[in-house]
């Protein structure tokens, strides 16, 4: 069988060495600059309410049910208040279908990433602190 | 010798999926093994039933993380054939080049993990690390690294500029040169070779028999491919070669793979170099209601073929949405490659069919007798193990 040169107990070795000089790949998150997403990333993104119509197509087609329709104070649209859409971000998973099926474009989008959670007090201190003892 | 009955798994905090085998030995060689799953069951297709025909879309993208793009597409295509609409050229090209990405980082995770398992973890990290070429090229085209979310029916969401080609093309030839020294590490390399080779081996009659797929059945000798055999989206207009080898044994999978990447790498450079252009959607929005009507439709996904079989009776919802996937006869029909193995070459059978499996955590050893069966932790054989050496010394 021709499969393959001779063995070569130390293959990988030339490269590990030059890993070693470059330093690590990886960084820590929060703590160092980290590189930027490419401007398509699907980031946060929030509505324009002053393009928006009102027609809560995003909250009735959202797979997550993550946009709610809210009454915007002091709008009035026909008698009856305004309402835009709201986005809760923790139920939120970045698909995109609203922007993509918003009849006017009224979302704005970003390639920020969106945090790791809603509640920033969860991840200060020692959550499991107590529980170790 | 009393047969000792060890279960590995089922639980595994990083890897893909949990499964549990419980591998009967007989001193340190396999003589069965029980595949026992059913620990991640989610009712995604009964799911898919109570929602919308959209919210199915991104349901089922959600079926596994890594073949996200495969199983959107399939899904995609079989309601496109109920509708009837036929998505514009430069869609399909899109979507068979977001596919070929995904193939690539696939079979790149499978290389790296194999190198993990086998305890070879500098390999895992260099190879995790060229990996990351292929995603950020997938978060280029798609918008994110894992999660494509990138197909609609009737055609695919976002558009690729002139510029991101170029930047696609980049990263996919260095990738590509990573793929390279990657293969030669793996057939060179003298630890590879001593727990890889001749371990696992399936005949091509058994790989036939026992309705084997994808990488798995190729590397035994079979080449079917559904790209090539039964070709869906743009694979009509493409020329590749569906690579096969003889051997059969868990080397020639993971070389396999390795090869079916590099292969995916020409794919992509040639769909760039023919993209169509025109325009993106066969249809302004996708449609809410389907019309009654039923179809197959299949893809071949990095572990195999694919399948969805999807029934509309009209109306916003699904009637049934049936998910066939490659792993499931992969897992379940390979119980006879382990025979005769060693307990420590377990592991490595069964990643070389691409699933993951838990760490061994415990022992039961059933005494062939009375029948009685009882846990002893890993920890506690070793030291037995130690003291009968000291007594020996």
């Amino acid at each position: 069988m021709a499969r393959r040169p001779a063995r070569r107990p130390l293959a990988l070795l030339p490269r590990l060495v030059r890993s070693l000089l470059e330093g690590p790949v990886t960084r820590d998150y929060g703590f160092t600059e980290h590189p930027e997403p490419e401007p398509n990333y699907r980031g946060m993104h929030r509505v324009d309410p002053s393009k928006c119509i009102g027609c809560s197509l995003c909250a009735i087609e959202c797979p997550s049910g993550a946009i709610q329709m809210v009454p915007l104070p002091g709008a009035e649209r026909g008698g009856r208040p305004r309402r835009v859409p709201v986005i809760r971000y923790e139920l939120c998973m970045f698909c995109y279908h609203c922007v993509d099926i918003c009849p006017r474009g009224a979302y704005v989008v970003s390639n920020t990433p969106p945090p790791p959670t809603s509640e920033p007090e969860a991840l200060v201190g020692r959550p499991l602190g107590e529980e170790k003892g | 010798m009393p047969v000792v009955t060890v279960p590995v798994g089922p639980q595994h905090p990083a890897l893909h999926e949990p499964l549990l085998l419980r591998v009967h030995l007989s001193g340190e060689e396999v003589v069965g093994v029980e595949i026992i799953t059913g620990y991640n069951h989610r009712g995604i297709e009964k799911l898919a039933e109570e929602h919308t025909w959209l919210q199915t879309l991104y349901i089922v993208t959600r079926v596994c993380g890594i073949c996200n793009m495969m199983h959107s597409t399939c899904y995609t295509q079989a309601v496109e054939e109920i509708l009837g609409v036929e998505p514009p050229p430069r869609a399909l090209a899109l979507r068979t080049l977001a596919m070929e990405l995904e193939r690539m980082h696939s079979h790149m995770l499978l290389a790296a993990v194999m190198a993990e398992n086998i305890g070879f973890t500098s390999l895992f990290m260099q190879i995790m690390k060229e990996r990351e070429a292929v995603m950020h090229a997938k978060e280029i085209v798609t918008g994110n690294r894992v999660i494509a979310d990138y197909v609609w029916p009737g055609g695919v969401r976002r558009d690729l500029t002139e510029e991101q080609a170029k930047r696609v093309r980049g990263l996919v030839a260095r990738a590509r040169k990573a793929l390279g020294w990657i293969k030669e590490v793996y057939e060179s390399d003298s630890l590879i070779l001593e727990r890889l080779e001749g371990v696992g081996r399936i005949s091509r009659e058994e790989a036939i028999r026992h309705g084997l797929m994808g990488p798995t059945l190729r590397a035994s000798g079979v080449g079917f491919d559904v790209r090539r055999d039964y070709p869906y989206a743009w694979y009509p207009e493409l020329s590749f070669e569906v690579k096969t080898r003889k051997e059969g044994d868990s080397l020639a999978r993971v070389l396999l793979r390795i090869d079916e990447a590099i292969e995916s790498s020409y794919i992509i450079e040639e769909i760039l170099d023919k993209l169509p252009g025109g325009p993106i959607r066969g249809l302004k929005v996708p449609p809410r209601v389907v019309k009654p009507g039923e179809s197959v439709s299949r893809v071949e996904a990095p572990r195999g073929e694919l399948l969805y079989h999807v029934v509309s009776r009209g109306g916003r919802k699904p009637y049934r949405v049936k998910i066939r996937t490659p792993s499931f006869p992969n897992i379940l029909n390979t119980v006879f490659a382990y025979r005769g193995a060693l307990l420590s070459d377990v592991p490595v059978i069964l990643t070389s069919f691409d699933p993951c499996i838990s760490c061994m955590e415990r022992l039961i050893v059933v005494d062939e007798d009375t029948g009685e069966e009882r846990v002893v932790r890993v920890r506690e054989i070793l030291r037995r193990g130690r003291r009968r050496g000291q007594r020996r010394g």
